[in-house]
């Protein structure tokens, strides 16, 4: 009972890591129709940049967790501002501009090898302290932070899509892209927005994972697959189900250690995004933008 | 339509020209669907573009708002305005219910009109008074505000488009044939809401293909035949059915 349980927890915590990922994919395939994986490496950064702005430059760590997510919300709009706009404003096919996401992934990969190392690095947990006991299961407290902290984003974020004049807007440029401009939107800031989004989003899940686990220069493609896995699982047209997505395949990773082997949850993961893309590519969860 | 911003004119004043096209000509890829067209709007009328379909009519609209290629002078308020990017023209008040009505499907009706005043900076206040306005005009999507706007009916949406247009406070209206796909009963209530407006004093430009119902509203009109403007007259000297009848036998003569 108490082991179903411990990874039941650490099932639901790395699922939750997995949909905020899978958010940061929802957001920007809304706004533009691309899958930007990149996302992965926004991960990476999050964690990274907290460790050196923590560890090497000794800022205090919240100071340190709040400026690496505003980075890399810049890094994530720079992007979109220099790179995606003008291939957008050539009508670049959408594979191309995919293939320049890719690209940012493997830069980023590059850059923080030869300027912070090859070696895996992490910083303390939020709250110090023993793992919390419940019904004989012991849950490490950065657990309980990711999954709380997971939610209540997943929650913010629905404020802002549904309640927000910018996020009625955002909407409105996923569902139509020729309309929005006539009711005065300006489409391209709209897309660097989701850039910033995308990539904050991306560095919280760096951050939140990192004290639990590790991060090193090269987690980002992991998370970049796990992520679209997620997506696809959820609908990727859809940021509640896109994390939904997330937390079931942390749980159905999670169990496939338990019940066969660590070396199983990949397995797990590619064969369910082959039974997706099969059988139901546009996921479990309709998309906002389908009429 | 705050009513401040829009004073209507005294019936004496002499026209002052709220829109002056010369020489616009559109383009898709290098298919050239509009031809040198000058035309232009006076404040307070409501002015009807026909003709019959794949005149250019509805590409005459895309081109004023900068949703299509192409080359020629727009004045809007007496200022150059042909270097401008969509949002900002609408940003201008210059405002578009496009063909099809482009409503927001999947968003709610009071989402699309809270998007209609997405570009405005003149207060709370003038937007819930024109909300105001829009509910009072059309009452029916008052008590659908929550439901989602893909699912109203034909009419019912063109009543949001109107309505979400209203709420960018045009100064003026450019709708493209709001008729299309509407039963007569319901094209009549939509056609005693833009009487209503012009009353009002909104400027609107309208384009339709069914000329006998633009013309019960209309002041003026173009006939717009395979994108040159063949015919410009008021619109009581079209109203009679030889006019009429004349103004479809031409565009057969050009086919």
């Amino acid at each position: 009972m108490s082991l179903y349980l411990q990874f039941l927890a650490s099932g639901l915590s790395v699922g939750c890591i997995y949909g905020l990922v899978a958010i940061g994919f929802s957001v920007i395939f809304n706004a533009s129709g691309i899958v930007n994986f990149a996302q992965g490496a926004f991960v990476m950064l999050g964690g990274t940049l907290t460790y050196v702005l923590y560890e090497r430059a000794g800022l205090p760590i919240w100071f340190a967790i709040i400026l690496s997510i505003f980075l890399s919300a810049l890094i994530g709009m720079l992007f979109e501002v220099t790179i995606i706009r003008p291939l957008w404003k050539r009508n670049t096919s959408l594979f191309i501009m995919m293939l320049a996401t890719l690209a940012l992934g493997v830069i980023a990969e590059n850059a923080v090898l030869h300027t912070v190392g090859d070696e895996t690095h992490s910083f303390p947990p939020f709250t110090a302290g023993p793992p919390l006991q419940a019904f004989g299961a012991s849950i490490a407290r950065q657990t309980v932070w990711m999954a709380v902290l997971s939610v209540l984003i997943m929650i913010l974020l629905n404020l802002l899509y549904k309640k927000t004049l910018l996020g009625k807007a955002m909407r409105a440029c996923a569902v139509d892209r020729n309309v929005a401009p006539l009711l005065g939107i300006k489409v391209e800031r709209m897309l660097t927005y989701s850039f910033g989004l995308s990539a904050a989003l991306g560095a919280i899940a760096g951050i939140l994972i990192t004290p639990a686990q590790y991060t090193a220069y090269h987690i980002g493609l992991t998370f970049s697959v796990m992520g679209f896995i997620a997506a696809i699982i959820g609908g990727l047209g859809n940021p509640t189900g896109a994390f939904v997505g997330g937390i079931i395949l942390g749980l159905l990773q999670s169990f496939a250690i338990l019940f066969f082997d660590a070396g199983f949850k990949d397995v797990i993961a590619f064969s369910i995004l082959l039974v997706f893309l099969l059988v139901k590519p546009s996921g479990l969860f309709s998309s906002y933008v389908e009429e | 339509m705050s009513e401040t911003s829009r004073q209507q004119l005294p019936e004496t004043a002499a026209p002052s020209v709220i829109l002056d096209v010369r020489d616009l000509t559109a383009t898709y890829g290098r298919v050239e669907v509009l031809h040198s067209v000058s035309f232009h709007v006076n404040e307070g009328e409501v002015l009807v573009v026909l003709g019959p379909n794949g005149a250019g009519k509805s590409t005459l609209l895309r081109a004023l708002m900068a949703q299509v290629q192409r080359t020629g002078s727009i004045r809007f308020q007496g200022e150059p305005v042909e270097k401008r990017a969509t949002d900002q023209l609408a940003g201008a008040g210059l405002i578009m219910v496009p063909e099809g009505r482009g409503i927001l499907g999947p968003l709610s009706v009071r989402d699309n009109l809270d998007l209609g005043s997405y570009m405005r900076r003149d207060g709370r206040g003038a937007i819930n008074a024109d909300l105001d306005n829009v509910f009072t005009l059309f009452p029916r999507l008052k008590e659908r505000q929550s439901q989602r706007a893909g699912s109203l009916s034909g009419g019912e949406q063109q009543m949001l488009a109107i309505g979400r247009a209203i709420l960018g406070n045009p100064k003026l209206l450019l709708l493209d044939e709001p008729s299309l796909g509407l039963a007569p009963r319901v094209m009549d209530e939509i056609l005693q809401s833009l009487e209503m407006l012009k009353n009002r004093g909104l400027t609107i430009l309208l384009v339709e293909q069914k000329a006998p119902l633009a013309l019960k509203i209309a002041s003026r009109a173009y006939v717009l035949r395979s994108g040159h403007i063949a015919i410009e007259a008021n619109a009581v000297d079209l109203a009679s059915e030889e006019a009429l009848a004349k103004l479809y036998l031409g565009a057969h003569d050009h086919g």
